[in-house]
């Protein structure tokens, strides 16, 4: 089919919610269930694609409003073999929040708990590492990591948060390198909250056991260039500092695949008298931020 | 800048190119210095790139004037000289809001550089093999003193004494040509001190990639030693899609004037300069390690605006990255060249 015979819906009629499927009345900026944006749903029906939602889960203050933004920056600038382009101008929004502010070596401000002020993006990927090139809508709400924890406790308070785990065919469950080296129990337990909420959503559990519909894992150690030992084997990383996690995945996700990022080359810790703490960076050198998508891609 | 500093040197000092073949190809050899008629141990000091020793002898006696000649040639061939003038450093403050903390631009002042020659090129992975097998890692002579005991880490990937990324003592296969990474700022001071050189200060190391492009009433310096915008095909940084380094032969449309190659991308480069951060009051800044400075970006350079002449970042001294390097420099002041003829 050519892109011409692909009949685009009017902008004015009524859409479902390509979260949680809602009815979405034309006035509608958001979902009245789920707070999911209506330009991404226009936008998603307007390319008449199946939207492949890959979710960036983790804790507050993983890094994932970085990497997101980070990653989509990558992707338009044509990274290797994944070249992407924003559908939407609401696309390039949090993008340029992060390129913006790592340019002026500072990171961005602090995602906002409700999640009518989340920022997602919507951006074809085309992947030609293969022999045939492979085209996905690659969807994705940048969540606030509060949310997502408060998702876990009480199920519900959050439902796009749900909504959006249902669907997703793939996960990038970002988790801080450092925190886990030194506070391994605590971001091993909430990986795991996090994996049994994933497997719940999705039940995972009434799955004919014959097939594999599991979504794919990648789990990603981020800030890894102040934690040498997971830069320089995620895997042993993980089996190391967070075993419970490690066999939970082993057991639940068929397809995982453990991977490290950074996006900072260099940078200083600094505190103040109020007791804030954290790191500024000198300058931007980012690595393995494509990789997790790429295998998301592939084994989804 | 003194025009007088220009006349008191002869014009070759000057030239873009040395007198070897230009060489575009990214797996040709490393820069090679042989001059088969000079005495033995002239030979073996140019080989190794010590051609230094000959003309600032560190026991003091002096070599004879044939010799001289040699290490002249073999400057010409390596290094290019650098006029001294005045360069306008930039640098940050760290201060922090409701938004957290941020690092603000700010100009630290001008500095004027003496006159030096500066290494053309990145000092190689063939170059540093030399260092290596000539035992550089166990000569006491070269390594401060509290270093000593950290100079037994300074070991490859097999726990061979060299660079980080090393394999059983030698480099890659095919990368002789490559700047040397992976080593640390203390590895570096090794090295410089046993070629009989040092590590450039960020300043020179700034009037090198500027002072050709800077209008002669203004301090006004070009961003980079090409001009004011950026170009990836003239550094191999994010940009130009490497993703690795290159040889020393590559990128040589980002040259200065003067033939000083890749200032600018494939690796950072140690500087004889301490990283000093500054701060507001209320800020503390928690560093385990001193830091030097770091200068003109690397392979994996994301922003060109972190990339120019007048940019700085920092390592730990005893940081051994895969994407930090580093060249040389002697100050010009005490070496007369020999007449032009």
């Amino acid at each position: 089919m050519t892109a011409s015979q692909i009949e685009e819906p009017e902008l004015e009629q009524e859409v479902f919610c390509v979260c949680c499927e809602e009815q979405m009345d034309p006035s509608d900026e958001f979902c009245n269930e789920c707070s999911t944006p209506a330009e991404i749903t226009r936008s998603v029906a307007r390319r008449n694609a199946r939207p492949h939602f890959i979710s960036v889960v983790g804790p507050s203050n993983a890094g994932k409003t970085v990497y997101l933004g980070l990653l989509l920056d990558m992707l338009c600038g044509g990274a290797r073999q994944l070249k992407g382009v924003p559908n939407g101008a609401f696309s390039i929004g949090l993008q340029e929040q992060v390129i913006a502010a790592l340019e002026q070596r500072r990171f961005p401000e602090k995602t906002p708990n409700e999640s009518d002020l989340w920022k997602w993006l919507h951006c074809v990927v085309t992947d030609s590492s293969g022999r045939k090139s492979k085209q996905v809508d690659f969807v994705a709400p940048d969540f606030a990591g509060e949310a997502i924890a408060m998702e876990l406790e009480h199920p519900g308070t959050y439902p796009a948060v749900g909504h959006i785990v249902q669907r997703t065919a793939a996960f990038l469950l970002l988790c801080d390198s450092v925190e886990v080296r030194d506070n391994g129990a605590r971001e091993d337990l909430f990986a795991m909250k996090l994996g049994s909420y994933i497997a719940q959503m999705q039940e995972l559990q009434q799955m004919d056991s014959s097939r594999d519909l599991t979504p794919a894992v990648a789990i990603v150690f981020t800030k890894s260039d102040t934690c040498p030992e997971s830069a320089a084997d995620p895997r042993r990383f993980m089996e190391n500092n967070m075993p419970r996690f490690m066999d939970y995945c082993l057991n639940n996700f068929p397809r995982h695949a453990v991977f490290s990022a950074s996006v900072i080359g260099s940078s200083a810790l600094l505190s103040n008298d109020m007791g804030a703490v954290a790191r500024v960076p000198f300058h931007i050198q980012p690595r393995g931020v494509i990789e997790p998508l790429h295998w998301a891609i592939q084994n989804s | 800048m003194p025009f007088a500093s220009f006349i008191t040197r002869p014009f070759n000092a000057f030239r873009a190119t040395f007198g070897g073949a230009r060489c575009e190809s990214g797996s040709a050899p490393a820069p090679a210095l042989d001059f088969p008629g000079a005495p033995p141990d002239i030979r073996r000091l140019v080989r190794n790139r010590q051609y230094l020793n000959v003309l600032q002898p560190r026991d003091g006696v002096q070599f004879d004037p044939e010799s001289q000649r040699f290490a002249w040639r073999a400057i010409d061939h390596d290094m290019a000289y650098v006029p001294g003038g005045t360069v306008l450093l930039q640098g940050e403050y760290a201060t922090s809001s409701e938004d957290g903390f941020a690092l603000i631009p700010q100009t630290i002042g001008t500095s004027e550089t003496e006159s030096v020659y500066l290494d053309r090129w990145c000092v190689t992975n063939a170059d540093f093999e030399r260092f290596t097998e000539a035992g550089g890692y166990e000569d006491v002579t070269l390594w401060p003193e509290q270093v000593l005991p950290s100079v037994l880490q300074f070991v490859d990937s097999t726990g061979t004494p060299g660079p980080a990324l090393w394999e059983r003592g030698a480099p890659k296969k095919g990368t002789s040509a490559h700047p040397v990474v992976g080593v640390c700022w203390y590895e570096a001071n090794a090295y410089a001190t046993w070629v009989g050189k040092r590590l450039p200060t960020s300043a020179e190391w700034q009037r090198a990639g500027t002072w050709g492009r800077t209008g002669s009433d203004s301090i006004d310096e070009s961003r980079f030693p090409w001009g004011n915008s950026f170009d990836p095909l003239h550094a191999n940084t994010w940009a130009s899609g490497r993703h690795e380094t290159v040889s020393v032969h590559e990128f040589q449309d980002g040259n200065t004037p003067n033939g000083i190659r890749q200032l600018i991308g494939n690796v950072w480069e140690w500087m004889n300069t301490q990283y000093l951060l500054a701060a507001t009051e209320e800020i503390n800044i928690h560093l385990t390690d001193p830091m030097a400075e770091i200068r003109g970006g690397a392979f994996d350079s994301y922003f060109h605006s972190q990339t120019t002449c007048q940019s700085r970042s920092a390592q730990p001294l005893s940081a051994r990255r895969n994407n930090v390097g580093f060249r040389c420099c002697v100050s010009a002041d005490g070496l007369e060249p020999p007449p032009e003829n």
